[in-house]
């Protein structure tokens, strides 16, 4: 049996100490297709077998609890990683400039990875606590991010209760082409900006020769 | 230079992720809007086959040997380690029983007062 079948079995045999446990490790980084567990925990809402509050209550605070392991390993274990990576992306400086644009695009990005880039979830995780970014912030933006990710998939299992399998293959494939679309994004934007300046840097060099 | 390749070869990659999965999406889309049926896997219980096939629980668990109340609720993996059957078996059974009742479709059996013989009006 496929991993997601043996959770699955789990969901179906234990309830919803198995949604739990299995959103909890998931959040913490450790990879578990729980999507597939929230849209089956929907349809046995549907199907009278289990209760909605306790669902996305319990399934909210299991993924931002897991969401708060990957922030504190990041920030607390993240120091020698740090040394390591900032000598890779070119020292102190650079690291410093990560931080920054952490800062200031960190709430969004939480908020997005926690629903719609699912699978850029954790990294993001460890990647705020590395950088220092504010845990009230961090917290806040995990919370409403969780609340939506829980929400909707949940109550997509629900209204469509007869085809878990087939819909949680969709969400997956659907929640790889976002990831997809916002890795083309980033690293377009990279390759524009870098052919940009190496467009510049031969009318600039003579200046400064002169 | 270089590292202007190295960014040109992720904008790719990333590309060929998106192009990879979209392609998925539209597959599963046209599966999803279509309404094919889901294929039994040893997680689900009869409930939620029955459920999936729109057939009765109780005609399922007849098929079964199982009795109809209360409602069984076990995965089928469980039900077949239990009944010293292979997974393949119960939900070779369950598929026939559901293909039976889609030919023929009936009540399913109402469950019988203390006393009275089986074979009663109801059975398919």
């Amino acid at each position: 049996m496929s991993l997601t079948d043996q959770l699955l079995a789990g969901l179906v045999s234990y309830g919803l100490p198995m949604i739990f446990g299995a959103v909890l490790i998931a959040s913490a980084g450790i990879p578990l297709p729980v999507t597939v567990l929230l849209v089956a925990a929907g349809s046995f809402v549907a199907q009278g077998d289990l209760n909605l509050r306790w669902v996305i209550g319990l399934a909210i605070s299991a993924a931002v609890l897991g969401d708060q392991i990957g922030y504190f390993l990041g920030r607390w274990g993240g120091g020698a990683l740090l040394a390591r990576t900032s000598r890779l992306v070119g020292g102190a400086e650079q690291m410093q400039k990560a931080e920054r644009v952490a800062r200031r695009w960190g709430g969004p990005g939480i908020f997005l990875s926690r629903w719609l880039f699912t699978a850029l979830g954790p990294a993001f995780n460890v990647s705020s606590g590395i950088t220092q970014y504010p845990w009230p912030r961090f917290f806040i933006w995990d919370v409403a991010g969780e609340a939506v990710w829980v929400v909707l998939y949940v109550l997509a299992g629900e209204l469509f209760s007869s085809r878990v399998q087939a819909l949680s293959t969709l969400l997956g494939d659907l929640t790889w082409v976002m990831v997809g679309l916002f890795l083309t994004f980033v690293f377009g934007k990279l390759l524009w900006n870098q052919t940009r300046s190496a467009r510049r840097a031969p009318i600039e060099q003579p200046e400064r020769v002169h | 230079m270089q590292q202007r390749r190295i960014i040109g070869l992720a904008f790719l990659a990333a590309l060929l992720l998106t192009s990879f999965f979209g392609v998925r999406v539209l597959h599963h889309r046209s599966r999803f809007a279509t309404g094919v049926d889901e294929t039994i896997r040893p997680w689900m219980n009869v409930p939620y086959v029955a459920h999936s096939y729109h057939v009765p629980v109780p005609v399922l668990l007849d098929a079964l040997g199982l009795q109809p109340h209360p409602p069984d609720r076990r995965p089928i993996r469980v039900i077949a380690r239990q009944q010293g059957r292979s997974e393949d078996e119960i939900m070779t059974t369950l598929q026939h029983a559901i293909d039976e009742f889609r030919k023929h479709p009936a009540p399913p059996r109402a469950p019988q007062p203390p006393g009275r013989s089986p074979g009663a009006p109801g059975r398919p």
